[in-house]
């Protein structure tokens, strides 16, 4: 699940950045610790954003890497009030930006990350709820809140 | 007599466990044993239909998915013939509960062996696990496999 990956460490409430680059820069700085080289990681991510913006539409954008500067999958997110402009899908800015790394051989974990991710970012009162949190924790509190909602456990 | 058994796989530990209890299964039955590895295409292309992936980046996950599934079967294949027990393997390609159930249909399974669904059922139908679908899709009798340290006693056991 996606918010077993999410870390309130990893999550920037107002972003200072006004650029793609600057945003997947200033994410990938709260996720040191995690990343076994950051400028790799970067380089990796900005890689991937450059064969086609991930900017998905609803003001979200998903800059992704398979790389190996990390060891296990990780994910940071910003949020940027005055929005971004990612080249998004549907022309506007980004408020939301999710950056995510994985090793080579976590496929299977960073398809599931990135579907689940997909999926809940477009459900307006998901985007609507990320809009008016104030705090990390509140930004993990909602994942898992989604997470609850959209899911329970099998064969109860 | 169950003459086929059919068993799904995933490359993970867990589904390695879930492999040799149907190993086991099928020596004590004395069943043919089918292993697949369903590359999960539908994902694929959500992805991509999202953008979140791109053309290039689809096909390198797939790539690797096929690769990786073409490894842990033959890792499974070795398993069996260890135990000699009759087995076949195959990967498999496209929506996962689809190809599963179409499998053990196509089969005609006695048996189908699988792993405990990893996290979660859904009630929205759009986030429905694959697993869930699958319990409902077949309609031959399933056993979900749980318990590793029990399973490889048994497994190490078996002549």
């Amino acid at each position: 699940m996606l918010s077993d990956h999410l870390k309130k460490e990893c999550c920037i409430m107002d972003l200072k950045a006004e650029t793609v680059e600057g945003a997947i820069r200033e994410i990938s700085e709260r996720l040191n610790g995690m990343v076994l080289d950051r400028q790799t990681f970067v380089l990796d991510v900005l890689a991937r954003e450059k064969l086609n913006s991930t900017g998905i539409g609803y003001g979200v954008a998903i800059p992704h890497a398979r790389t190996n500067s990390v060891k296990n999958l990780v994910i940071g997110f910003g949020r940027a009030v005055r929005g971004i402009d990612f080249n998004a899908i549907d022309g506007q800015k980004v408020n939301f930006v999710f950056v995510m790394g994985a090793h080579p051989r976590e496929i299977r974990q960073s398809l599931g990350v990135l579907s689940e991710l997909s999926k809940l970012t477009l459900t307006q009162s998901f985007r609507d709820s990320l809009k008016a949190v104030t705090t990390s924790e509140e930004v993990i509190a909602l994942f898992k809140s989604y997470e609850d909602a959209f899911y329970q456990p099998l064969l109860t | 007599m169950i003459e086929n058994i059919l068993v799904a796989v995933e490359g993970s530990l867990e589904s390695l466990m879930t492999a040799k209890y149907a190993i086991y299964l099928s020596k004590l039955l004395n069943s043919r044993l089918t292993v697949v590895y369903v590359v999960d295409e539908k994902t694929l292309k959500d992805l991509l239909k999202s953008r979140i992936f791109v053309e290039v980046e689809a096909m390198e996950y797939e790539r690797d998915l096929v690769e990786q599934g073409e490894t842990f079967l033959v890792r499974i294949k070795a398993l069996a013939e260890s135990k000699k027990v009759q087995v076949e393997t195959q990967v498999l390609r496209g929506v996962v509960n689809e190809e599963i159930t179409r499998k053990a249909g196509e089969l005609q399974a006695g048996l189908l062996v699988m792993g405990e669904p990893r996290h979660k059922l859904s009630r929205v139908d759009t986030y429905y696990d694959e697993g869930e679908k699958i319990l409902r899709g077949v309609h031959c009798p399933i056993v979900i496999v749980k318990n590793a340290e029990m399973i490889e006693k048994i497994f190490k056991e078996l002549k």
